[in-house]
C-alpha cells in the first residue's frame, strides 16, 4: 500500500476519513496511484518537472536562478455541490466590493468603513475621486484565498484586488499534470472551463469598439511572475509588453510602439503597480477615459487586509444579502477592547500587516517560538495600527507526494479562486483554482513565501 | 485663498493667522507622490478653528481627501501625479485662541483611574517605552503623591536636566536615547517626559505645533490625562506646567511623533528626496492670509 489508510494522518484530510479511509470522491484517484506504484509516480513526476522546465513554467524570486513552479501533480479535487456554493459566494463577494469602490470613489461611502481606516489606507486613490471606470467595473480579475475546514464549509483568508496572480498556474499545472499522468482522470468528470473566452468577451465588453486592441503590460522578464504574464498573452493573442513599448501620445492616448508603425491602445491589462513609473502619463490618459485598465486603479482600497473587516457589511448594505461564504474572524487593533484581548490570547492567533502581500507580513504566532512572539508582542503595542489579527484556523490538508523518499506526506492546502466581471456586470468564476501547498510544518502557503501548487479539478 | 474673521469674538478669544511652508527636494522625478498632512489646527477647549478658513495646498497642485483621524486629528491627504523634483506644501489659516484655560482640580496619585481607552497613552508606543526611563521617573518624582506634582515634577526634571542642543538627535531617537545622551530638542524632550509620566501611571500623549511667538519652526509638548477634567497641556522644553493659551497652536495629538508628524507619505521615484526647508509664521494683526503669504515664507531660504 503506497499509502497508509489504517492509521488516521488528520481529521481535516482532504482525501481520507477521520478513520483513514480513502473519501468517496478520492477512490478513482488513488487505485491509479495505487496502480501506477512508486516507481513510476517517480518516473512520471521527473517527466512533468522536465517539461515544467522545458515551458519555462517558473516563479523566480531570484532573476538569477532558474526556479520551475514547485508543483504536486496528483490533483485536488473539488466535489461539485462544494464547487457551487464557493462560485455563488465569490461572485456575490466580487460584486459587492465593486458596489463599494464606486460608492467610494464617486458616490457617499456612507461610512460602511471608517473613514479613519478607508482613507489612511496606503492603496487608496484620492486622484480618483469622481472618476467612473468604463462600465462602472472596478473588480475585473479578482482572486480570493479560502482555506477548506472540512464538510464543504470553506472561509475566506485574503481579496486580492490589484494584480491577482496565479490563474496561469491554474491552467498550466492543470495541463501538465493531465499530459503526464493521464490515468489520474479515470473516472471523472472534470468541469471545463474557457479563460480565453472569458476574457475576450471581458475587454470587448469594456471598450467602446468591438475590437479592441488589448495588450499585456508585465514588469519585465526579471519579474518573478513573468511566465505568468507571457503565458496569458500567449492564451488571449494579446501583445506582451514593457513600459518602455508604450507611450501617451499628442491625442493623449496610450500608444504602442511596432515595427511598422505605431498603434493606438484601447485597453491596458497591467500586471505592474506603479503604472507611472513604467508609462509616464498612463494614469492620465486613463483618468481621461482614454484607455481602460484592467485591473482598474484604486481597487487596492480593498486589498487591504483591515477594510477586509467590512466586507460582510458591504454584501449586506450594498446586495441586501447575508455573506454566503464566511470569512475569518479578525480583529480590528484600533479598538482598544480588542487589543486587550489579542495580547491575552497571542498564542492561539495570526498577526497580518495591513498592506502585506504574498505571505510576507504574515505571522501564524503558535507556530514561532516564544521570543519571536514577545517581540511581535511588543511591536503591537508600539504600532497596533499597522496590523490587524485572526482567529488561526486548523484548516484542511492534503497529500503530497515527495518524489525523493517515494513517500506521500502531509501538508496544509489552501485555494486562490479566481473570477472576473465583463462590462455588463456578469461574474465568470472559473471551476478549480490554484490550490496552493505548504511547506513543512508551516501553515503559509503562499508562492512568495516558498510554497508549491496543485492541480484542482471541480468533479462531478 | 484669503480666510477672513467671522463672526463676533468672546473677549477671551484671540484671532490668529498662521502660515506653514515645507519645501521638499528630490534628486530625480517624481512621479508620483502621496502626502499625509497634519496641519489643520485641533479643535478644543484651548482653540477653535474658524470655519472654512483653515487649508493645505501643494505645489504641483494634487487630489485631495479630508478626513478625521482616530484621535481627531483632521488630515489632509494630498496625492500629486504630475511629475516633479520639488514639492511645496503650505498650510494656512485662522484660529481662535483661548487665553485662559480651565481652572484644573489636582487629583491624588493612588486614587487615579483610567480607563481601557486610557491604555494605549500609558503603554509603550513606537518612541515612548514607559519601561526604559521607570527609573529615573521614580527619582524625578520623589515624593509627588498628587497629579499635578507630579507632572510638574517631571516637566521639571526634562527642563533642567535634558540640555537643548540640535543636531544629535533624530525623529527616530527613543526617549530611552534621550535618557543616555540627556540632550535633544523639543521632540526628544517632550518623548522623555511623556515616558516618565506614563511610567508613573500617568497617560501622556505627544502634541504637534507651534509656539505663537517662536513660530519659525514647529514646536511639540505634551499632553496628559487628568480623571476628570480631560486631556491638559504641559511643556517639558520650556519648563511649564501651566500654559498660556495664547502661546500655542496645536496641530495634533498622537501617542508619540511617530503618529502625527506634519507631513508624512511616500512618492514613486528613482531618486531621494529630503526636506529642504521648513518655516511658519504666526500673525496677530492681521485681517487675512493667504497662500502667497506662506509662499512668500520661502524668499528667506
Amino acid at each position: 500500500m503506497l499509502i497508509d489508510t489504517t492509521t488516521p494522518m488528520h481529521v481535516l484530510n482532504e482525501c481520507l476519513a477521520a478513520d483513514g479511509s480513502v473519501k468517496p470522491v478520492y477512490r478513482n484517484l488513488m487505485n491509479s496511484v495505487e496502480s501506477l506504484g512508486v516507481e513510476e509516480l517517480q518516473r512520471r513526476w521527473s517527466v512533468a518537472k522536465e517539461q515544467a522546465a522545458l515551458d519555462a513554467f517558473t516563479f523566480m524570486l531570484d532573476p538569477r536562478e532558474f526556479r520551475t513552479v514547485p508543483t504536486d501533480w496528483m490533483p485536488r479535487l473539488i466535489p461539485e455541490q462544494d464547487w457551487e456554493v464557493i462560485s455563488r459566494g465569490v461572485a456575490q463577494r466580487l460584486k459587492a466590493i465593486n458596489r463599494f469602490l464606486l460608492e467610494l470613489y464617486c458616490g457617499e461611502q456612507e461610512e460602511v468603513v471608517p473613514p479613519d481606516v478607508m482613507y489612511s489606507c496606503q492603496y487608496y486613490n484620492p486622484e480618483l475621486q469622481d472618476f467612473r471606470p468604463a462600465r462602472d467595473v472596478f473588480v475585473h480579475v479578482y482572486g480570493i484565498d479560502l482555506v477548506h475546514m472540512g464538510e464543504g464549509r470553506y472561509v475566506i483568508l485574503e481579496d486580492n484586488l490589484r494584480i491577482p496572480s496565479g490563474i496561469s498556474y491554474q491552467m498550466k499545472s492543470t495541463e501538465i499534470g493531465m499530459d503526464v499522468l493521464p490515468e489520474m482522470t479515470a473516472g471523472y468528470d472534470i468541469v471545463p472551463y474557457d479563460i480565453r473566452a472569458a476574457y475576450h468577451e471581458m475587454f470587448a465588453s469594456l471598450c467602446d469598439t468591438p475590437d479592441p486592441v488589448c495588450v499585456l503590460l508585465t514588469d519585465s522578464k526579471y519579474g518573478s511572475a513573468f511566465f505568468e504574464h507571457r503565458y496569458l498573452s500567449e492564451l488571449l493573442g494579446i501583445p506582451l509588453v514593457e513600459g518602455s513599448d508604450l507611450y501617451v501620445g499628442d491625442n493623449g492616448r496610450v500608444w504602442g510602439r511596432a515595427m511598422d508603425g505605431d498603434f493606438e491602445v484601447d485597453l491596458v491589462y497591467r500586471r505592474v503597480e506603479d503604472l507611472e513609473l513604467f508609462v509616464p502619463g498612463l494614469t492620465e490618459a486613463y483618468l481621461d477615459h482614454k484607455v481602460v485598465l484592467v485591473n482598474a486603479m484604486g481597487t487596492g482600497a480593498c486589498d487591504d487586509k483591515l477594510v477586509f473587516l467590512w466586507v460582510p457589511d458591504m454584501i449586506e448594505r450594498y446586495l441586501g444579502e447575508n455573506a454566503i461564504l464566511e470569512q475569518a474572524v479578525s480583529y480590528d487593533l484600533r479598538l482598544p477592547a480588542n487589543r486587550e484581548y489579542v495580547l491575552q490570547n497571542l498564542d492561539s492567533l495570526v498577526l497580518k500587516t495591513r498592506q502585506g502581500y504574498g505571505g510576507l507580513g504574515v505571522f501564524i504566532l503558535p507556530d514561532l517560538d516564544k521570543g519571536y512572539r514577545s517581540r511581535l508582542a511588543q511591536q503591537l503595542i508600539e504600532q497596533p495600527q499597522v496590523f490587524i489579527a485572526q482567529e488561526t484556523l486548523d484548516f484542511s490538508r492534503h497529500l503530497v507526494f515527495d518524489e525523493l523518499n517515494g513517500e506521500f506526506e502531509e501538508r496544509y492546502i489552501d485555494l486562490r479562486v479566481f473570477a472576473v466581471q465583463n462590462g455588463n456586470g456578469e461574474v465568470t468564476v472559473f471551476p478549480g483554482g490554484l490550490t496552493r501547498v505548504s511547506e513543512a510544518n508551516s501553515r503559509v502557503t503562499n508562492n512568495s513565501s516558498g510554497g508549491s501548487c496543485k492541480p484542482s479539478w471541480v468533479v462531478r | 485663498m484669503q480666510t477672513e474673521l467671522g463672526g463676533p469674538l468672546t473677549r477671551e478669544l484671540v484671532p490668529v493667522h498662521y502660515a506653514y511652508v515645507a519645501r521638499y527636494a528630490y534628486s530625480d522625478i517624481v512621479v508620483q507622490n502621496d502626502n499625509f498632512l497634519r496641519l489643520s489646527p485641533f479643535d478644543d477647549r484651548y482653540q477653535t478653528p474658524a470655519d472654512g478658513c483653515c487649508d493645505v495646498a501643494t505645489f504641483p497642485a494634487g487630489r485631495r481627501i479630508t478626513y478625521p483621524d482616530r484621535l481627531g486629528n483632521v488630515v489632509n491627504r494630498v496625492r500629486v501625479t504630475f511629475p516633479h523634483q520639488e514639492l511645496i506644501i503650505v498650510a494656512t489659516g485662522l484660529v481662535l485662541l483661548n487665553e485662559r484655560g480651565p481652572a484644573v482640580d489636582d487629583a491624588p496619585l493612588p486614587t487615579l483611574n483610567y480607563g481601557l481607552e486610557a491604555q494605549e497613552f500609558l503603554t509603550a508606543s513606537h518612541l515612548v517605552d514607559p519601561e526604559s526611563v521607570r527609573i529615573i521617573a521614580q527619582e524625578a518624582a520623589g515624593n509627588a503623591t498628587t497629579l499635578l506634582e507630579t507632572v510638574g515634577s517631571v516637566v521639571g526634571w526634562v527642563h533642567e536636566n535634558i540640555r537643548y542642543e540640535r543636531g544629535n538627535t533624530s525623529v527616530n531617537t527613543t526617549a530611552a536615547d534621550v535618557l543616555s545622551s540627556m540632550t535633544g530638542v523639543c521632540q526628544d524632550m517632550t518623548h522623555l517626559g511623556m515616558g516618565m509620566l506614563r511610567a508613573q501611571g500617568i497617560p501622556a500623549r505627544y502634541v504637534s505645533g507651534l509656539l505663537t511667538h517662536q513660530p519659525g519652526e514647529t514646536h511639540a509638548w505634551l499632553e496628559f490625562l487628568h480623571p476628570t477634567q480631560g486631556w491638559l497641556p504641559a511643556d517639558p522644553t520650556r519648563g511649564l506646567t501651566e500654559l498660556n493659551g495664547t502661546d500655542y497652536l496645536k496641530f495634533a495629538v498622537g501617542r508619540d511623533y511617530s503618529e502625527v508628524p506634519p507631513v508624512t507619505g511616500s512618492f514613486v521615484s528613482k531618486g531621494e528626496g529630503w526636506l529642504n526647508f521648513t518655516t511658519a509664521a504666526v500673525f496677530f494683526d492681521r485681517q487675512t492670509v493667504s497662500v502667497d503669504d506662506a509662499l512668500a515664507l520661502l524668499d528667506g531660504s
